[in-house]
């Protein structure tokens, strides 16, 4: 039952998979130089430190040492559970057009270029910083992730989730993979935490799903006082720093953007993004929307409003209670379309466009992610009944599409009226 | 405060537990005291139910033996009484299987029913979640396992509805026989099948504790009284083990709890869900004493006033989406979900 050091491919055939990676990529990213571009934009002083945080390429080695680092991919893997038992999430999703190119010569073909970039990404002598990887078995590319890195990484965990994400029908199993994961941590880390541990370690998060919610509830109300830049810089941030940190600079973040009173607005129009994860640098979406004066008031993406929106409520504060609410904050609610239930999607887009009133929903996707495509229709139909404009664009993460991209922004602009 | 409403609700069970436990004594005192006239008439069994009682005179009065109220209650002295008190009368099981047995006058049980109706109506089934005082005590116990991190058991709901359909027989029998000692033909067996539940509810053990009074823990008078006694104690242990393992699981045995539960469609509280705002994470499932699940299930707007619930409004109090349950009183809404 216990997964212990198991490697998802053979040792014999580990052997030769191995000098797939030998590769090493010939161009880089400038992710200050990316930054800074972004960074002209903003009108905020206390958005720096998120900034700084993004474009620091050393971070992994300034805290490497002193904690064990755990790499994870999705927003389904429990940081209070990695950060309860002695470890750091760092979570390694990556959108990274260079990293995808590099990524190309291990996994070549029709693949979904985030697969492709993390791979990439990995290649680039990352891996040995890491103790351990986390994998979630949320879409099929992320189930052939583990298999495709198991050459290389000392340590993989396969953290399987059921495609099924009603509460009544798979808490049992949820509650089961979690609580192997955790037991998996603790002997992994030669940890015992106690109850209280978590418990805290989940009122942490807690405070940082507060400050998260005040400033999303604020952005949505007030056009203007924070940029779709800033607001994604500052949601990926919590990807790579520790979380009272985050806490503490998205608190000064608050109280500045509360403060700000916006009276010549250039957006004309407010609406929602959704669709598959935004990450940075992978910003060309934002930068068309910003360009046409677009609005993106709020967001419903894992890599943002996924990742930080959800508390944990504690319902029973025995250990197995905990676990199964933790279930509740990452897979219940998760809005991710590799799971059955649009009706949360729907839910949501509903909920943001009367709470906040929106003028449309910008459906973006990653080509080849076939997911986030196939629902494509419920929503548009299901959308236009309620009288709610909905545009589908589908990219990928090169930017020559950017001028036809635009053009179909602007029409749609145009047809809200 | 986080956890406001389970705050809240913990001060109105000990309140209330102590208003049944010792308020027929608080009452009777005070009011004697100030006005030399008690607040409620003096409660008399009718006479012929005296006179067919085979108990002795002062075998199971009051330890002052100078107000005889109904004697031939359960030797035990359950819930309402307490030395030299009067009568703090709150259950409604209680209330019918006297009325049934002796047809007692309404005046005498005014204070009774106004009571009952007045929760009834306004709060529905709030008598199990905020006032019952076995409850309270399950729930102190439920809090020992917490504590000791023991995990609770949930079952399935089958397993409620069957439950609920043996607390429909317990209340069959015992109304049943409650009326059949009413009748003249049978009197002589009123003085050792009188109140028949409430000589195996587990308040009859548990509630003496909380008084003065000689516990009728071990009453072996006769084969009746034996039985009863066996009986209840067998019923403390089922009590104790469904609260120590599954919360609430014992409310839908409870047959006073059922009896409640009709008048919790249309009471003046509604329990209220705006569907848009849902985002389906189960929190309110997961977390309800009783393991109701229209909530989660249904995905429309309206009152969820549900047989099972209790309204003890932890859902409102833990969902994590602003403005998705609600908590209106005839109307107005006076709380909603909100993440603190």
């Amino acid at each position: 039952m216990k997964k212990e050091n198991k490697k998802f491919i053979d040792e014999k055939y580990c052997k030769i998979l191995e000098n797939l990676y030998d590769k090493k990529p010939e161009i880089f990213t400038d992710y200050k130089k990316e930054g800074e571009k972004y960074k002209r934009f903003s009108h905020l002083k206390t958005i720096n430190y998120f900034y700084n945080v993004i474009i620091d390429t050393e971070k992994l080695k300034k805290i490497k040492g002193k904690k064990p680092i755990v790499g994870y991919f999705c927003a389904l893997v429990p940081e209070e559970l990695i950060i309860a038992s002695g470890g750091i999430p760092i979570r390694l999703c990556n959108e990274d057009l260079h990293c995808a190119e590099s990524g190309e010569e291990i996994i070549q073909g029709d693949i979904c270029p985030l697969i492709k970039a993390i791979c990439g990404s990995l290649s680039q002598n990352e891996i040995n910083n890491f103790d351990l990887l986390v994998i979630t078995g949320s879409c099929d590319g992320k189930v052939k992730l583990a298999e495709i890195l198991s050459p290389v990484v000392k340590d993989i965990y396969f953290l399987d989730i059921p495609r099924n994400s009603d509460y009544k029908e798979s808490i049992e199993i949820w509650e089961k993979a979690y609580s192997d994961f955790y037991e998996y941590l603790k002997k992994k880390f030669k940890t015992k935490p106690k109850r209280n541990d978590l418990i805290e370690v989940c009122k942490m998060t807690n405070e940082r799903t507060r400050i998260f919610r005040k400033i999303y509830d604020l952005r949505g109300k007030k056009t203007g006082i924070m940029n779709s830049f800033d607001y994604f810089i500052m949601a990926n941030a919590s990807f790579f720093t520790s979380i009272e940190e985050w806490t503490d600079n998205a608190k000064k973040l608050y109280d500045e953007i509360s403060k700000i009173e916006i009276k010549k607005n250039k957006y004309n129009k407010k609406i929602l993004l959704a669709g598959p994860p935004i990450i940075f640098p992978n910003f060309k979406i934002l930068e068309i929307l910003e360009e046409v004066g677009c609005y993106v008031a709020c967001d419903t993406m894992c890599s943002a409003y996924g990742h930080l929106y959800n508390p944990v409520e504690i319902d029973e504060e025995t250990e197995k209670s905990v676990i199964r609410t933790l279930t509740l904050k990452y897979i219940a609610p998760s809005l991710c379309s590799c799971f059955i239930g649009i009706d949360k999607q729907i839910n949501a887009i509903l909920e943001f466009v009367e709470k906040y009133n929106l003028d449309g929903v910008v459906y973006y996707n990653l080509r080849l992610c076939n997911v986030f495509e196939i629902q494509i229709p419920v929503l548009r139909n299901i959308l236009k009944e309620k009288g709610i404009p909905f545009l589908s664009l589908k990219t990928d993460l090169s930017k020559e599409d950017t001028g036809q991209l635009k053009t179909r922004i602007e029409a749609f602009i145009e047809m809200i009226g | 405060m986080r956890n406001k409403i389970s705050f809240l609700r913990r001060v109105v069970q000990i309140v209330s537990l102590i208003l049944i436990v010792y308020g027929g004594y608080i009452f009777k005192t005070r009011l004697e005291a100030e006005t030399g006239k008690p607040l409620f008439p003096k409660l008399k069994a009718p006479e012929d139910a005296m006179s067919t009682t085979k108990f002795e005179k002062g075998k199971i009065l009051w330890p002052s033996g100078t107000n005889p109220v109904l004697e031939n209650y359960p030797p035990s002295l359950i819930c309402r009484f307490n030395p030299r008190g009067g009568l703090f009368k709150a259950c409604i099981f209680h209330f019918i299987s006297e009325n049934l047995t002796w047809q007692t006058h309404i005046k005498y049980l005014l204070p009774h029913l106004t009571l009952f109706i007045l929760l009834c109506f306004l709060f529905g089934r709030i008598w199990c979640g905020w006032v019952c005082p076995i409850g309270t005590v399950g729930d102190f116990i439920t809090s020992i396992r917490k504590k000791m991190n023991i995990p609770a058991k949930r079952f399935p709901s089958g397993f409620r509805v069957s439950l609920r359909l043996f607390s429909y027989g317990i209340m069959a029998i015992a109304f049943f026989i409650s009326t059949l000692i009413g009748i003249p033909n049978f009197r002589r067996f009123q003085c050792y099948l009188f109140l028949p539940y409430c000589q195996i509810c587990p308040a009859r053990l548990i509630c003496p504790l909380f008084g003065l009074i000689k516990p009728g823990w071990k009453d072996f008078e006769n084969a009746i009284t034996s039985t009863f006694t066996i009986l209840a104690w067998i019923v403390m242990g089922i009590f104790l083990a469904a609260f120590y393992f599954g919360r609430r699981i014992w409310c839908h045995l409870c047959p006073v709890g059922l009896i409640n539960s009709w008048f919790n469609r249309g009471a003046g509280i509604e329990l209220k869900k705006k569907a848009v705002n849902c985002n389906k994470c189960g929190l309110c499932t997961e977390t309800c004493p009783m393991g109701l699940t229209e909530m989660y299930d249904k995905n429309t707007d309206g009152i969820y006033n549900q047989n099972g619930c209790i309204m003890c409004l932890r859902c409102v109090e833990i969902c994590p989406k602003d403005g998705c349950l609600s908590v209106s009183f005839f109307g107005k809404k006076i709380t909603e979900s909100k993440f603190k």
